[in-house]
């Protein structure tokens, strides 16, 4: 079972392995979202964030704010790889999502180089 | 001489413990009262149901007659009985041709048997279903994929949710494990599969449930009928306790005297009358002794106790310590030994217990004469001021002299029964 440091750490590396500058606790304030966002490259606009009780970040974004950050992901403004329940995996699972995960950033930035506004979307769901 | 702090403290200790055993065995004695009260409690409604046959003994038009004259009440009245007993067959026996006539019970055994077929034919179908759909509910996330959809355009977890890679490396692991087996090569088609499965299973299992109420059905029929016949072969026996049963509720709120005064004139009926009158008159005596003397004497000994760990409390102040304490003053704060006083008066409360307990000599009470039922138990040999109505009554000035030559009532029943 992993701690929130301990996820934040590994994210950290998974995401510097992959080419990210990753600074730790930065605060973010864009466009009515506010928060103190776990691991944050500003230049890709990429990183992650903890949705844990155990650092309180449960209560840091409004659910507002949180609609918001989603909507802004969705649109391919920014990527932000949210871990509600990090006691749920272990060190390999989680470095294998993180994985997933920015490879699917990888193919979404990709795509909407190519085509502003007409990006593809994952649909995991439907795999 | 004089007595240090930790001599006394040593005294009332000991004080204490006796007086927590005679507590304790004065409780044992109020339990013991309490379960009397409740034996008597049977015994009366044995005593009752043996005046109720006393009175008939059989289902006979003369005594049925002088019955119900004697105890005002016509239900009991050899017309009103036969009545009630044709009225019982007649509904009886229209209820069994009702029953022969239902055609479930004319074919009960084909039934039964079509019962039998068709649940092994049904379980031998719901045995692979069963199995497949438990390996599927009791893998680890299936139900929780099925429920978020996975695979389906309804599934909502998005690609920046951690719970979006779990589902996905989960659904998987799932296919894995059961795709090989089933044929189906992702998450959606298992899922449609299982649903499948489980559909036909609750289908099956409907059925089941319907075949199992039928088989239900035919069983209360067969039950009914059973005592339907029951009730027509016992038709006396069942109108005889059901007059038995008129008799006792009607006598049962009547008063002492007017139950005497009814039966004054019939020996067995008035022996009965006064085992009744007698075992509650028992159970109120128990009651009383419970009351006035077992809870009286334990109130006593814990206020002794409650006293006792007072001064316990107060002689363990450090003012205390090392004090010299008088032969007197330690008298005053230990108290006498008061073990055999209480043993006797425990004791006589036993004594009194089994005296109440033990009698059986009803015939000897006279309702005639000036005597307490108290004075029959006791013979006048025990106090019974404890009992409101000997207090109010005051000291006996003649000896209790019998009604009858004494005769023990269970010795009378004993020698009725061989």
């Amino acid at each position: 079972m992993l701690s929130e440091a301990q996820g934040c750490a590994i994210l950290a590396d998974v995401f510097q392995a992959r080419g990210y500058t990753i600074a730790r606790d930065v605060d973010f304030d864009e466009d009515g979202i506010s928060f103190n966002i776990d691991g944050w490259d500003a230049a890709a606009r990429v990183g992650f964030e903890f949705r844990t009780s155990e650092a309180g970040d449960k209560d840091d974004l409004t659910v507002d704010e949180w609609a918001l950050l989603a909507a802004a992901i969705e649109r391919g403004e920014l990527y932000v790889f949210v871990i509600d329940d990090v006691t749920v995996v272990d060190e390999a699972d989680l470095r294998l999502y993180a994985d997933r995960f920015l490879a699917e950033v990888a193919v979404r930035q990709a795509a909407t180089r190519a085509r502003k506004g007409s990006g593809r979307h994952a649909t995991r769901g439907t795999r | 001489m004089t007595m240090r702090t930790q001599q006394v403290l040593h005294q009332i200790e000991t004080r204490m413990q006796q007086a927590s055993l005679e507590i304790e065995q004065l409780h044992r004695l109020q339990r013991s009262i309490g379960a009397d009260v409740a034996r008597q409690d049977h015994e009366l409604d044995d005593a009752w149901g043996h005046l109720a046959e006393v009175l008939v003994p059989i289902l006979d038009v003369a005594s049925l007659d002088a019955l119900a004259t004697r105890l005002r009440l016509p239900a009991v009245a050899a017309q009103a009985v036969i009545a009630r007993r044709q009225a019982t067959l007649s509904q009886a026996t229209t209820r069994r041709v009702e029953l022969l006539a239902d055609p479930r019970l004319r074919d009960a055994e084909a039934i039964e048997n079509e019962v039998q077929i068709r649940l092994a034919e049904l379980d031998e179908a719901m045995g692979p279903l069963r199995t497949s759909t438990s390996a599927m509910e009791s893998t680890p996330y299936f139900m929780e994929l099925l429920a978020h959809r996975y695979g389906t355009d309804e599934y909502t977890m998005r690609f920046w949710q951690l719970g979006f890679y779990t589902h996905w490396k989960n659904a998987d692991l799932i296919v894995a494990a059961f795709g090989p087996r089933s044929g189906a090569v992702d998450f959606k088609s298992l899922a449609a599969r299982y649903v499948n499965e489980k559909t036909a299973l609750d289908e099956l299992q409907r059925g089941r449930s319907a075949l199992l109420a039928r088989r239900q059905q035919l069983n209360l029929l067969q039950r009914e009928l059973a005592e339907v016949d029951a009730s027509i072969n016992d038709v006396d026996s069942v109108t005889l306790q059901a007059v038995r049963t008129r008799v006792v509720d009607h006598l049962r709120p009547l008063d002492e005297a007017t139950l005497v005064a009814m039966f004054a004139s019939h020996d067995e009926g008035l022996l009965a009358c006064k085992r009744i009158i007698g075992i509650g008159k028992k159970k109120a005596y128990l009651s009383s002794l419970e009351q006035e003397q077992v809870k009286a004497g334990l109130e006593e000994m814990q206020a002794t106790s409650a006293k006792l760990a007072r001064t316990r409390t107060k002689l363990t102040r450090s003012k205390y310590f090392n004090v010299p304490w008088p032969d007197a003053e330690v008298q005053r704060l230990v108290g006498p030994d008061r073990r055999e006083r209480w043993g006797k008066r425990r004791e006589r409360m036993g004594q009194t217990r089994t005296h109440i307990v033990e009698f059986h000599h009803y015939e000897r009470w006279n309702p005639a004469a000036d005597f307490l039922w108290w004075d029959v138990m006791s013979d006048g040999r025990l106090d019974g001021n404890f009992i409101p109505e000997v207090r109010a009554r005051g000291p006996v000035h003649q000896a209790f002299v019998p009604d009858v030559s004494p005769t023990d009532w269970r010795d009378d029943r004993s020698f009725d029964a061989s």
